[in-house]
């Protein structure tokens, strides 16, 4: 080799034109596109051991065997009371339904609050008091509300980050029933 | 080139190769487990928020993280294992260190290749200096220089 330093100089400027064209060629891709969608549709739903606000034990295992809509939410959160209307005919049209089953799992609030809201709201559907927020952690949410279709084998088959329409709480339900 | 000029060249390099060794050589102290889970969430990114890891985070997510973090690395699970398994439940993203593969090997690995051609370069430069040879005045030189010292 006859002029090293130049070859290593070179070597060097190539490396930086490629890095420079790596970034060029990405600089359209979100790094964080991962966070706008839940990681765990298609996989096995989290176990979880929760009570309702009538302390009744509400555990993966009760639950198996139905499709189940799990909601995750609170009383403070104001896009959950947007979304409760819809939560509320979604419940009304699938009450009856026995292989159906919504459960609202609330997060960072207090039980006597819920119990209030729930009460001035007419919220009849099962609602779980997570301690800790260590199931919503499980579910991978980052907020809430956040909305997951569960299949009568305990497969994620949707979920929903942000407030449920009445057509998502629907099309979730479908996914869940394999539709 | 002559070893008083080297001599500086070896002494920075050698210097340079110190403070890199001492700053990269891992700590005597061993960690707590409050420390490591300390340090853990802070190389996790706050779930439900902006720009913030979850050391730094009050938010239900970030404090439920930390009691997480803190009750994984109890039952024993190791750094690598709370991870992946963070991860797989919110994506890559939450993870603030880059991944050491696929193109975030581009990170790491692109600033010690760098280090290392840069410095063979440095090096090879100083070498074939070191091989040419001084120049000497020749006779012309000297009388030229005579020359014009007289005028």
């Amino acid at each position: 080799m006859k002029h090293p330093a130049r070859w290593t100089a070179l070597l060097v400027a190539a490396m930086i034109v490629g890095l420079g064209v790596v970034l060029a060629v990405q600089v359209g891709d979100d790094p964080r596109s991962d966070a706008t969608t839940s990681q765990l549709v298609g996989k096995a739903a989290p176990e979880f051991s929760l009570r309702t606000l009538d302390g009744i034990p509400v555990t993966t295992d009760t639950l198996l065997g139905k499709v189940v809509i799990i909601n995750f939410w609170n009383s403070w959160c104001i896009p959950c009371r947007v979304e409760l209307p819809a939560l509320k005919e979604f419940y009304d049209r699938h009450r009856d339904d026995p292989s159906v089953a919504l459960v609202g799992i609330v997060r960072d609030d207090s039980t006597k609050v819920i119990k209030s809201y729930a009460n001035a709201e007419g919220i009849d559907w099962i609602i779980a008091i997570d301690p800790n927020s260590q199931t919503a952690l499980a579910f991978g949410t980052r907020g809430q509300p956040e909305t997951f279709a569960v299949d009568a084998n305990g497969l994620i088959t949707g979920a929903q980050i942000g407030p449920v329409t009445l057509r998502d709480l629907e099309l979730l339900l479908e996914s869940a029933q394999g539709r | 080139m002559t070893s008083r000029r080297v001599l500086p060249w070896l002494g920075l390099i050698a210097v340079f190769l110190i403070v890199i060794v001492w700053a990269s050589w891992p700590s005597g102290d061993r960690q707590t487990v409050n420390e490591q889970a300390h340090e853990l969430a802070s190389e996790i990114r706050c779930p439900d928020c902006e720009g913030l890891n979850v050391a730094d985070s009050f938010t239900t997510s970030a404090r439920a993280i930390r009691k997480d973090l803190l009750r994984r690395l109890k039952a024993g699970e190791s750094e690598s294992e709370i991870k992946s398994s963070y991860a797989d439940r919110y994506g890559e993203s939450i993870l603030l260190n880059p991944d050491s593969s696929g193109l975030g090997i581009l990170v790491w690995g692109l600033p010690i290749v760098v280090l290392i051609f840069g410095g063979a370069g440095i090096a090879f430069t100083i070498l074939r200096r070191s091989k040419t040879p001084r120049l000497t005045p020749t006779d012309d030189d000297r009388s030229e220089v005579d020359r014009a010292r007289d005028q």
